[in-house]
């Protein structure tokens, strides 16, 4: 195990000194002589036709070289899974983030100032905000065949029957909010005609393959005639794919039109108002349980707004349905999701992806069930928690190390869970005016994409000449540490030092298709793909050498920057890297190889909802201390411990810092965050009034690392950037349910929900309204 | 921020003073640059204040009081350890608004000058106070608005200096076309009954020099908090600042102020009745607490601050006890 010589260590990230120094170039950095300047002219209202755009005016103003509306795309204006996101809205306006027009000119000001002139006519139609009315019969109709985006389902053994069996049941829904991903960097690109006839886009794509695809059918061109290349990346968490495409493909449309480079940037305000976000879900909760705590039944229903547009939500929904029983014990399962268009931003993917939601209604239902059967949330989760072998709700046997168990004792170790929960939920202690508590909570999750869609991805490894490396890969960094790992799989498997090795920004033109860096599936799919392309080259490498030095190639190791004849006791070395490099293109054999890692080991039912959902899963734990303000129900976090199960951590450092940036996000989640919109019209804009946690809220912080190595990661590495958002939520709540007695059911739980037990927003359902944003 | 504008930085006070008749002064810049940005202030012309030294002291003089000149950076406030000790509410005040970015430009005079942050006045509505018809916040979003002395506009005044020095009962120095005057700091917001679109009776041209906070008197003692939603980066949900004299286990003299519950920072008189003669214990601790606020009336979804007030109140009595 200890035989790596950079796997596992904590190397600074490669990338590091560029951020901190400046020299890191992200997408608003790059400015090109003649550039001209995008602008946007938005949906006055969340619902209505458009019936004319009139442009003249814009198109008057001094420095405007062009004003664009859809029936200037000369390609596909649509674009998505479900292909309904329009860049340039079209027949009717759905949200008041879609786009009528863009406008190019010589500043941005004069651009916008532009914008502003451009007259568009609307007939108003009803409007939907919330997405079980949208499901309803007379509901105003969005697309075109139902609001309904899509239902997943998963039927397993009678639930009827298991209800008959149980002792009691409980029942209780839950409601989630929706949130910005709030990435430092807002969506911007530089796109411009290049020499070959075609368009070269620098931006900040998540999801460039897809990017480079929606560029190219609107500009009506071929896929060779666009290339994309990235930028560094200040931050996406899931929000840079359709978001920042649309900013891209804006910029391309202008670009063509005019023949100029054009940068389109998005404002802090713009990025909210246009991004999609993390979907609301109502979660409706029913399990049948046994005295002794056992499960017998869980029945539970879904519905996520999946917002204007479908975007990622038939995937987020599908993630919802695998995982919606969590990692126990039940024989007997019905569920459904749904996911439904309404006038409200369009959601999509975001870090956690279907599982954060999904993870409050479960763990908190865990926590109801203990406190019934009067056992502690540790003792009632290791009753149910899965073991090796057993099989999921969607009757996918476990075949890797169910490590379940481990990371829940590991927690409560870590965190003196046990007796502190006793303490806590004392009368002594619910009755202060400060009373603290403590909360636990776990998760597994399905690794990669698994059965949503095929499941590949590629990386490049180059030897050059002088023995220096580069690697191009398909997976991106998006600040998670990417290159790093990726570099510390290449160093270890050639045997040389990290600083050898340069990470080369991801670019259509050089990598194969290797989809999305989403589903935490970097490390596991990306790194795989990068050691198999090391491995492949080191191949070449031990043939030139067993011809140079006449030994057998199976013989050969590559370490400290030397190869080494590894013969049966003894060690020699033969040559240093750079000699075998040497002699490998003396003897003309260049040392470029590629690799993919493709799995396929998935399959799925739609209409039961059975089958083998992913290749592998990962086992969390979290542990949550707070204080509450009885007062005010304001909540503190004090202690925040999260354990892990990554397969390897390939680097420490960054397996933690994926931990403590998960904590902060995931409990913010449970605290604060809220994306606020009113009939369709975003209230929280800006981060004055968008609350994230910052510095001063974050509590103390303790990473564990859990190491069980999986046979299909590379080294045993499998993820961890999404876990560690996924389960802290619930641990939050379930420590102010300890507190004070009281369970929080609809996130987040700020003060109002703490105190008062309740949102002060309206809570009731309003009518369908037709209503009207004051246009400027 | 879509149009062109002059800037100018005046050698003294009275070229500023003349100058800043047809444009906006402009100090730390950190509320202004957004009113701008946000297209809800449209000068034609920003005066800078920052070269002006005589607005930057910090004086303390036997029998006149404080005088904080108007320029002086909230975090230079914020660490000033003669006010952290001898009048802790304007410290406390200054080291919890904002960041710390933000306070290492803003400035006190612009603190108290600055417009309030209701989501509707900033962003693309044309409300009452913007010169509309309606308001908005009445029947939507209104979750932060004010629970007293809203008439037609609902806004809390953002300031947190504004609550301390209120409680301090500290005047402003103003000067102007007309000359120099002093006000008293409760004189210087305006409710919506009497104008929904101004918050303060500046006149144009007119600039806060500084402010002048009386000594208190011996036994005095002062507290500024503030309960807010996140740490840091964010303005009162509901802050209470109390200057009061102690003798004998009760309350003899001084004042309370409320921020974040009215248009204008407040001092509720019965609350205020209440102070004198009160003991600091259970009972007289409660007595008060329960006479804050009695005349709210609160919008939709902000009944919440009510209650949040009179545990803040406690709070700061049994600190003051204590
Ligand atoms: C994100 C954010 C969070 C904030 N949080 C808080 C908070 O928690 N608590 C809080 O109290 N404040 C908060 N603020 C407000 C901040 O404290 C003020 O913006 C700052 O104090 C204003 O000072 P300034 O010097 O930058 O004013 P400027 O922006 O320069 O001026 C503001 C206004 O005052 C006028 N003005 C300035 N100086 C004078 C003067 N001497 N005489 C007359 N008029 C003058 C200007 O013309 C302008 O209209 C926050 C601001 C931001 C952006
Ligand atoms: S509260 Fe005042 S500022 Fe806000 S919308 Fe109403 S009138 Fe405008």
């Amino acid at each position: 195990m200890s035989s790596f010589n950079i796997i596992g260590k904590r190397e600074p990230r490669v990338d590091a000194l560029g951020k901190v120094t400046g020299a890191a170039k992200y997408a608003d950095d790059y400015n090109l002589p003649h550039q001209l300047h995008g602008a946007v002219k938005y949906a006055e209202y969340p619902h209505a036709e458009i019936l004319s755009i009139d442009t003249s005016e814009a198109e008057k103003v001094p420095g405007v070289e062009a004003v664009l509306t859809y029936k200037d795309v000369p390609g596909a204006n649509h674009f998505g899974l479900i292909p309904n996101i329009r860049i340039l809205a079209d027949d009717h306006t759905r949200y008041l983030g879609d786009v009528v027009a863009v406008v190019a000119a010589v500043d941005r000001r004069t651009a916008q100032k532009a914008a502003d002139l451009i007259k568009v006519k609307y007939r108003e139609l009803l409007a939907v905000f919330d997405p079980e009315e949208a499901l309803e019969e007379n509901a105003p109709v969005i697309h075109e065949g139902g609001n309904e985006i899509v239902h997943h389902k998963v039927r397993k053994g009678d639930v009827a029957a298991g209800f008959e069996e149980a002792d009691f049941i409980i029942e209780k829904t839950f409601k989630t909010q929706p949130i910005e991903h709030a990435y430092l960097e807002p969506e911007a690109a530089l796109v411009y005609p290049d020499e070959h006839d075609g368009f070269t886009v620098i931006g900040c794509m998540q999801n460039f393959y897809t990017s480079h695809k929606v560029i190219a059918a609107a500009l009506g061109l071929p896929l060779n005639k666009v290339q994309i290349i990235q930028s560094t990346m200040g931050g996406s968490f899931g929000g840079k794919d359709e978001a920042a495409t649309l900013v891209a493909v804006r910029a391309a449309l202008l670009a063509q039109k005019t023949g100029r480079p054009v940068k389109m940037l998005s404002t802090r305000e713009d990025s909210i108002r246009q991004s999609y976000k993390r979907h609301a879900y109502k979660l409706y909760y029913k399990w049948g349980c046994k005295k002794d705590g056992t499960i017998a039944a869980m029945e539970i229903k879904a519905v996520a707004d999946g917002g204007a547009y479908a975007s990622m939500s038939p995937f987020v929904t599908w993630r919802s349905v695998v995982q919606a029983t969590g990692p126990y014990y039940c024989p007997n399962v019905k569920t459904d999701v749904y996911a439904a268009y309404t006038n409200n931003n369009f959601t999509g993917a975001m870090r956690g992806f279907g599982s954060p939601q999904v993870n409050f209604a479960i763990e908190s239902m865990m926590d109801e069930l203990a406190e019934r059967v009067g056992v502690s949330p540790l003792q009632i989760r290791l009753r149910n928690a899965f073991e090796d072998g057993a099989e999921t709700a969607t009757g996918q046997k476990l075949t890797h190390r169910v490590s379940l168990k481990e990371v829940l004792i590991k927690a409560a170790e870590a965190s003196d869970f046990e007796r502190k929960w006793r303490e806590y939920r004392s009368e002594a202690n619910r009755t202060k005016t400060f009373p603290k508590g403590i909360g636990l909570s776990c998760a597994y999750r399905g690794v990669s994409l698994g059965a949503e869609g095929v499941d590949a991805a590629s990386a490049v490894v180059y030897v050059q000449p002088d023995g220096s490396v580069t690697v191009s890969a398909g997976i991106i960094d998006m600040g998670q540490g990417a290159r790093t790992v990726m570099a510390q799989i290449v160093a270890e498997v050639l045997g040389i030092p990290l600083q050898r090795i340069h990470f080369l920004e991801p670019d259509s033109g050089r990598v194969a298709d290797s989809g999305p860096t989403v589903a935490s599936r970097g490390t596991i799919m990306g790194g795989g793909a990068a050691k198999i392309a090391a491995e492949n080259v080191r191949e070449i490498m031990k043939h030139t050498a067993a011809v140079v030095y006449s030994v057998s190639p199976a013989h050969l190791g590559f370490r400290d920057g030397k190869v080494w004849d590894d013969n049966g006791k003894s060690s020699r070395p033969l040559c240093t890297f750079e000699e075998l490099t040497a002699a490998c293109y003396a003897r003309g054999k260049p040392l470029f190889a590629s690799g993919v890692r493709h799995v396929a080991e998935t399959n799925w039912d739609e209409e039961t909802g059975q089958g083998n959902a992913y290749f592998t899963f990962v086992y969390g734990a979290n542990v949550a201390e707070v204080q509450v303000d009885s007062a005010t129900g304001q909540t503190e976090l004090l202690n925040f411990v999260s354990v892990h199960d990554v397969g390897r951590a390939i680097n420490k450092a960054t397996v933690e810092g994926q931990i403590y940036g998960g904590v902060a996000m995931g409990a913010g989640y449970g605290m604060m965050e809220e994306f606020i919109q009113e009939n369709g019209e975003a209230k929280t804009i800006n981060f004055d009034e968008y609350y994230i946690l910052t510095a001063m809220d974050v509590p103390k912080m303790k990473a564990v690392i859990v190491e069980n190595p999986d046979e299909h990661g590379p080294f045993g590495a499998k993820s961890v950037g999404e876990p560690a958002v996924e389960m802290a939520a619930p641990a939050v709540t379930n420590a102010i349910y300890n507190a004070t007695g009281r369970r929080v059911q609809n996130l987040p739980a700020n003060l109002e929900e703490v105190r008062l037990g309740q949102k002060l927003r309206r809570n009731v359902q309003r009518a369908s309204v037709a209503c009207k944003i004051e246009p400027k | 921020m879509n149009q062109q504008f002059e800037y100018i930085n005046p050698q003294s006070l009275d070229e500023a003073v003349k100058l800043a008749g047809q444009g906006s002064v402009y100090a730390g810049g950190t509320d202004l640059l957004g009113l701008m940005k946000n297209d809800i202030a449209h000068p034609q012309r920003l005066v800078n204040l920052k070269a002006l030294p005589e607005l930057k002291a910090v004086e303390r003089q036997k029998g006149k009081g404080l005088r904080l000149g108007a320029l002086v950076t909230l975090n230079e406030l914020a660490e000033n350890e003669m006010l952290q000790k001898d009048f802790p509410a304007i410290s406390q005040a200054a080291g919890s608004a904002a960041s710390p970015q933000l306070r290492n430009v803003g400035t006190l005079g612009g603190n108290l000058c600055q417009r309030p942050r209701c989501w509707y006045f900033r962003g693309d509505f044309d409300c009452l106070r913007k010169g509309g018809a309606t308001c908005f916040a009445m029947d939507g979003e209104n979750k932060y608005h004010c629970v007293v002395g809203g008439d037609g506009c609902y806004i809390v005044h953002p300031s947190d200096m504004a609550v301390a020095l209120l409680a301090l009962e500290a005047k402003l120095e103003i000067y102007g076309p007309g000359g120099q005057r002093l006000l008293p700091i409760s004189h210087f917001y305006v409710l919506p009954e009497d104008d929904p679109t101004v918050e303060t009776v500046l006149q144009p041209g007119e600039i806060i020099t500084s402010v002048i906070v009386p000594e208190q008197p011996v036994g005095s003692r002062s507290v500024f908090v503030k309960f807010r939603e996140r740490s840091a980066w964010d303005f009162a949900v509901v802050s209470v600042a109390a200057a009061l004299q102690v003798q004998n286990g009760a309350i003899s003299g001084g004042k309370i102020a409320l921020g974040g519950v009215a248009p204008v920072p407040w001092l509720d008189k019965k609350l205020n009745n209440t102070l004198a003669g009160t003991a600091l214990d259970e009972n007289g601790i409660n007595k008060i607490a329960a006479s804050a606020l009695t005349d709210a009336e609160p919008l939709e979804q902000n009944g919440y601050k009510v209650i949040l007030a009179r545990n803040m109140i406690k709070g700061v009595l049994q600190s003051l006890a204590g």
